[in-house]
């Protein structure tokens, strides 16, 4: 079979971020995405309102927050790596962040979402998994 | 460790944990997550195993994780996690191969009896399916441990 740009653009536009959606108790979307970590469990990314995060976490922007909710910190927490604890690993996690955009706040990876900018998802997702992979690795 | 050496662990009766089990807030993690770190799981087949634990207040993904020291995780049992495979969101891993430490455990069977549990309900699962003697208190996340 002969496979060229167009027709591989035809087979994947149906390729979806999205391999299972569900609502926590607390309103925010959990997210399986395709992506995997390096044990082969699926990354979750969460999607909650800003107005929903703690006041003193609401000084930035308006809109969504896509985050890790900390698995994986967990996920790193399970070989007993913490991020925290030399200055190389912490200076990995800067350099992680720093080149896919993506906030660590205590131990959350963070993309923020602006209000009315959906469309920023789709790419928003993909950076996060980026970020969780490179560091779970 | 391979896959006979981890059945036979799971088999020795004399497996204990002495010390309590309580998650608590974590320095550098979300305030939402509580952990547990380091229970020495004595055993009579001279391994030098510790038992580490999490659980997220948010996502209500509970974990309790079995690591041989120097070596890596040799089981683990995960209530509400990432999905693993096909086997859910609830789901046990342990050792197959002397390489899964190594790969953080890559196969995982389904648990889908421990779902509907509490933390407490699934900790002692856990001991009774893994023969381990709990001495200690659990002090329950859902309790509003610190």
């Amino acid at each position: 079979m002969n496979i060229d740009c167009q027709s591989l653009g035809t087979v994947l536009q149906g390729f979806s971020l999205i391999k299972q959606c569900d609502v926590l108790p607390d309103g925010t979307l959990r997210i399986a995405t395709p992506f995997q970590y390096p044990n082969g469990s699926f990354i979750d990314v969460f999607l909650q309102d800003a107005k929903a995060l703690p006041q003193d976490d609401q000084n930035v922007f308006f809109g969504h927050m896509l985050s890790d909710c900390g698995q994986t910190a967990m996920y790193l927490s399970d070989l007993h790596i913490k991020t925290w604890t030399t200055k190389r690993k912490k200076q990995i996690l800067q350099d992680i962040c720093a080149t896919t955009g993506v906030h660590d706040h205590s131990g959350e990876l963070r993309v923020p979402i602006e209000v009315d900018r959906l469309d920023t998802i789709a790419p928003a997702m993909v950076l996060l998994a980026q970020a969780c992979i490179r560091m779970a690795s | 460790m391979d896959r006979y050496d981890f059945l036979q662990l799971i088999k020795d009766k004399d497996k204990e944990i002495a010390v309590d089990i309580e998650f608590v807030r974590v320095r550098n993690m979300p305030d939402y997550v509580l952990m547990f770190d380091n229970a020495d799981v004595i055993n009579s087949c001279g391994y030098d195993i510790v038992l580490n634990g999490s659980f997220n207040r948010k996502t209500r993904a509970l974990k309790f994780n079995f690591v041989l020291r120097g070596i890596g995780p040799i089981c683990r049992v995960e209530v509400n996690g990432c999905i693993h495979g096909t086997v859910g969101r609830t789901h046990k891993h342990d050792v197959r191969d002397k390489s899964d430490p190594r790969k953080d455990l890559p196969f995982a069977y389904a648990r889908p009896d421990l779902e509907n549990l509490g933390p407490r309900e699934v900790w002692e699962d856990l001991c009774h399916k893994a023969n381990i003697l709990h001495r200690g208190k659990f002090v329950d996340p859902l309790d509003g441990a610190q």
